[in-house]
């Protein structure tokens, strides 16, 4: 029979929750069943009872699982006190054998709000009949029971202290199995205690969050195709994974230094060995010998904001008296000549979207995954945004948003579901807009600069 | 300045480029040595992605002849950790 637990999620990144559950049930190969109900597996809920078919599997999750506060085993829930206890006597079996003489201690919490300490105590002696025998030890208690209440939220009202106490929308009961010891790499991973960062870099819990939709782990290989100051290479090496890197400025990965900061970085982390390489090229000309590659491709794109696009290419081609002056200087170079810096044009952000799950397609072993950001603007994000861009053979298994108010950026994780080979991407110049879907995250840089103004003249909310 | 791995895994797609685009030419032939973890199943996975001429060629190039001219059938412990020293172990500088 399977088991149930009961999952205290932090507060943070609500929607990344349970894809990150299952990346690292696959991970391990075991599965994390939802409850059935549409709103018992709502991931904006801050407790979850999924199922597991062994106690293994929850320290697993909790070791691994960013957003996993901690984990008990579920013995009870209601959305009254009294559901809560013929449920937690019906599964009497499951704690049973505490009973004796396990010592032991109660904490009574609640999400959303404060219950006062009296009816913290009344709590507690409710669940006298469970006849515990065992001594109540404040510091170092055996087990922990944990009884919380889930209030929903009321942002932004005003109330006082414990008012509405008591009517709360379910609460869960259960005993501690374990402490979520995955999140303490959030502040490992700190970008602002990194011996190398710039302003493109990524924020540590969102970093290992993309990290887990990897699936990295020893021995597998990782490819991060704008590299920048190398933030997705430190999460998934910490995991074991072997990285490459590649960006059109080699200038992002080396920094100043002899030894290139993101191998610095890499060093005081201790996951130096495991950067295989980092290679300085336009992605769009990029020279991976063959397909098939790499596990992951994980990736933060340019979406222009702070970093552009950009590839390789002239905006306009040059006519021919510029074209011999250039080919001049590129069969004479002078001895002393500055290295030769090559032309660049935009690269339009939707063009690039697709390109990326074409490259992906490509150097993806089978089962691979491909795991980015996608900027979008809220209001006009559809569905089928993210379904236009994919490929035959490439799968979309998650789509999480981080909101930012008129923006927000969707993190979307991609399988590649067959064992086919696939050419590898002609990266064609931009064709005329087709009269096929035009998806929100189209020319996002314009519109992020316009402060995503709609027809109405309405401007949207914050910045980033 | 890569790691033997990484030439076996480049070559030249420049229109033009088609005669000798693989292997990749070295410049000077200099090595440095690096350590890396072993990994006997990755190195298991990764071997059919090798240009098995191409990386034995490298590796003599840069004086390290450990790497038989043939695939061999049977992966023991002694190939694989050859293996692992001249894919992950080896950068030509
Ligand atoms: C948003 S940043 C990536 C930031 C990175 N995750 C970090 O930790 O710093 C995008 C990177 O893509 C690079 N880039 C832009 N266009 C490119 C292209 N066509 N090919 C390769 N890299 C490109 C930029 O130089 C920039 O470093």
């Amino acid at each position: 029979m399977p088991l149930q637990y009961l999952i205290v999620f932090a507060s943070t990144h609500p929607e990344f929750r349970l894809p990150e559950l299952s990346s690292v049930g696959e991970l391990y190969g075991f599965t994390v069943t939802l409850p059935l109900a549409l709103e018992d597996r709502d991931p904006t809920r801050p407790y979850m009872v999924v199922e597991l078919d062994q106690e293994e599997h929850a320290f697993a999750l909790a070791r691994r699982c960013i957003l996993v506060k901690a984990i008990y085993e579920f013995y009870g829930q209601g959305s009254s006190y009294d559901e809560l206890h013929a449920c937690t006597r019906a599964n009497e079996a499951r704690w049973a054998h505490y009973v004796p003489d396990t010592s032991f201690r109660f904490i009574v919490t609640a999400h959303n709000h404060k219950i006062p300490q009296s009816r913290q105590r009344d709590v507690v002696e409710s669940f006298a009949y469970m006849a515990l025998l065992g001594k109540i030890e404040m510091k170092n208690p055996q087990i922990l029971f944990g009884c919380f209440e889930e209030y929903s939220s009321r942002n932004g009202l005003l109330r006082s202290k414990h008012e509405g106490d008591g009517q709360f929308r379910q609460v869960y009961f259960g005993r501690l199995l374990v402490e979520g010891s995955a999140r303490q790499l959030v502040g490992i991973y700190d970008v602002k205690k990194r011996a190398y960062y710039g302003n493109t870099s990524m924020e540590a819990e969102i970093s290992l969050l993309m990290a887990n939709q990897t699936l990295a782990a020893p021995g597998k290989l990782i490819y991060d195709p704008f590299m920048g100051t190398g933030s997705m290479a430190y999460v998934t090496s910490h995991f074991g994974g072997l990285v490459y890197g590649s960006d059109i400025d080699g200038r992002q990965m080396r920094g100043k230094g002899k030894v290139p900061g993101v191998i610095r970085a890499a060093k005081a982390y201790g996951t130096d060995s495991r950067i295989l390489d980092l290679c300085t090229f336009d992605v769009t000309r990029n020279p991976w010998r063959c397909g098939g590659l790499f596990d992951a491709i994980v990736t933060d794109p340019p979406y222009g904001v702070r970093a552009g696009a950009k590839r390789l290419g002239r905006k306009k081609e040059l006519n021919e008296e510029q074209l011999k002056t250039f080919m001049e200087y590129r069969n004479n170079p002078r001895v002393d000549d500055q290295p030769y810096i090559p032309p660049t044009k935009p690269y339009e952000l939707s063009h690039l979207a697709v390109d990326l799950v074409l490259l992906a397609q490509h150097l993806l072993r089978p089962g691979g995954r491909l795991v980015f950001f996608l900027p979008t603007v809220t209001d006009e994000y559809a569905e089928l945004d993210i379904q236009s861009m994919v490929c035959e053979g490439m799968e979309v298994i998650a789509n999480s948003l981080q909101d930012f108010g008129s923006w927000g950026r969707r993190l979307v994780t991609i399988r590649k579901t067959t064992d086919r080979e696939y050419p590898r991407p002609s990266f064609e110049p931009e064709q005329p807009a087709e009269a096929g879907h035009v998806p929100a995250h189209k020319d996002f840089r314009e519109k992020y600069f316009q402060g995503f103004k709609k027809d109405d003249g309405e401007t949207g909310g914050q910045t980033p | 300045m890569v790691r033997l791995i990484t030439h076996n895994l480049l070559a030249c797609h420049v229109k033009g480029c088609n005669t000798n685009n693989f292997p990749l030419q070295f410049r000077d032939i200099q090595i440095e040595l690096r350590e890396a973890e072993f990994n006997p199943d990755f190195l298991k996975g990764f071997m059919p992605k090798i240009e098995w001429k191409a990386l034995v060629d490298a590796a003599r190039q840069l004086g390290d002849t450990s790497l038989p001219l043939e695939q061999p059938e049977m992966l023991d412990d002694e190939f694989l950790k050859n293996l692992h020293h001249v894919l992950l172990e080896v950068k030509e500088v």
